[in-house]
């Protein structure tokens, strides 16, 4: 991944972030650097796995190689900031009841995709894809 | 009880609405014959069909094959290991007799996941029984036994930690456990799935079997959605993630294996076009001849067959005895 690119998934991921907790929330303090890999790595503690898997899906699906596609696609799943409410308690914590709600709604409505044998949620596949990108490495 | 004997033909009466004698022979050349009020013809879902059709004296096509239908519907239940692999963050989610032999009322069980009534009536699906093995355990850092398929599960947990929750409290290095996954199907009634005889001939003359297992596009469509539908509610419900190694399903895995579970092939049914014998077991218009065994099973279900088996046996035997037969 070229330098301009992962500058892409970064600011896509901050303005995810920011559409989550807003005004001035934990989002900072979870994007480390403000840029969205804390924020991805809340979710995903070993983003080298999970880039594995993401490259696979993007493999399969290189379509969504566009890092704001992706982005954009995952705000609609998750629902980010379209109330944006704040959250006050433990921001990581409750990402992670958000993330598991909705891919527990991807599994129950069908909405799942074969990754490399592994059959996922559709935002849990995308949530590897931009892992992926965000490792720039998409060998 | 005579041991060795072999059963040569099934003799019946001019008319062939009743059997006389059975004709047996040993192989070391003895010759002799049995003659009874009733029998019970109970060799398996091969050797069943196969007796009828070696019994032509009186009917050419074999007793009781009116209607073609002797050795026709030969069902099994296709096995399948492999075909899947479950990974779990937290292997107590997982009731213990589905993954390890637990003692249950002084005997080992383990239990299956099979799909409920109302989604198979509601999917028009076959049934199926699913089952893991021993969980492989893998630990942040471990080096996986086998690279391709523990890699796999290796990823795969360490990706999904956060999405699935649980894991080992105070060890932080703990990812979860890999399940390998096996299958037993159920195969739907087909007609050209069957036994016939063939021109090769055993130790005592006789004609062997000729085995023609044919599968269904219907069977292939159930094994597939089973999977799909399994995989998608082991992340449902949050235990884990499950892969599917079953590259393409449109055709059958290279490997298929049965159960030895040989039904059908003397299928019941009260219609004789339509069934070899009756719903007490007895063959269409022979009075004194009975079927017993998983040939008389008309489906073929997913469980494995003995249960079924010995209580149809046991409601035959209550038949004879009704009839003072036995």
């Amino acid at each position: 991944m070229t330098d301009t690119t992962r500058r892409d998934v970064l600011a896509s991921l901050a303005v995810m972030v920011a559409g989550l907790w807003l005004p001035g929330g934990p989002a900072a303090d979870l994007a480390s650097g403000g840029e969205g890999d804390g924020w991805l790595s809340v979710c995903m503690p070993d983003m080298a796995a999970a880039g594995r898997l993401g490259r696979a899906y993007l493999a399969a699906h290189p379509a969504e190689l566009d890092p704001r596609r992706l982005v954009a696609e995952l705000r609609e799943s998750l629902q980010l900031g379209a109330g944006g409410e704040a959250i006050d308690t433990d921001a990581a914590a409750e990402l992670i009841i958000r993330v598991r709600e909705v891919v527990t709604q991807d599994y129950l409505a069908g909405r799942v995709v074969p990754v490399d044998g592994w059959v996922l949620s559709l935002t849990e596949a995308r949530l590897y894809a931009l892992a992926a990108l965000a490792d720039g490495d998409l060998r | 009880m005579l041991l060795h004997a072999n059963v040569t033909n099934i003799a019946a009466t001019a008319d062939a609405r009743a059997v006389q004698r059975l004709d047996i022979a040993t192989l070391n050349g003895l010759r002799h014959q049995v003659a009874a009020k009733v029998f019970v013809l109970a060799t398996g879902g091969l050797e069943n069909p196969r007796l009828l059709l070696l019994s032509n004296d009186e009917m050419p096509t074999g007793l009781g094959n009116r209607h073609d239908l002797v050795g026709r519907y030969f069902m099994e239940h296709p096995h399948f290991g492999g075909l899947g692999q479950v990974v779990v963050r937290d292997i107590d989610r997982l009731p213990k007799i589905f993954w390890r032999r637990v003692a249950v009322d002084g005997r080992d069980a383990k239990a299956s996941f099979i799909p409920s009534e109302a989604f198979l009536r509601r999917n028009r699906l076959l049934n199926i029984t699913f089952m893991v093995g021993n969980p492989t355990a893998y630990r942040r850092g471990a080096e996986p036994g086998d690279p391709d398929i523990g890699g796999r599960h290796l990823d795969m947990l360490a990706a999904s930690t956060q999405l699935t929750g649980g894991g080992m409290p105070g060890n932080l290095d703990w990812l979860g456990s890999g399940l390998g996954l096996g299958c037993a199907c159920e195969q739907g009634p087909n007609r050209e799935s069957r036994v016939t005889l063939a021109e090769e001939r055993d130790a005592l003359g006789l004609r062997k079997i000729r085995l023609d297992w044919r599968l269904s596009e219907t069977d292939r469509r159930s094994l597939v959605r089973h999977l799909q539908n399994l995989a998608t509610e082991i992340g449902a419900l949050g235990i884990g993630r499950m892969r599917i190694d079953h590259e393409d399903p449109d055709r059958w895995p290279d490997f298929i294996m049965g159960g030895s579970h040989h039904m059908g092939t003397t299928r019941m049914h009260d219609d004789p076009r339509r069934g070899v014998v009756d719903r007490d077991g007895r063959v269409h218009g022979i009075d004194n001849l009975y079927v017993a065994g998983g040939s008389v099973f008309p489906t073929s279900g997913a469980a494995n067959p003995t249960l079924t088996i010995v209580a149809l046996t046991l409601r035959l035997a209550e038949h004879l005895k009704a009839r003072g037969l036995a």
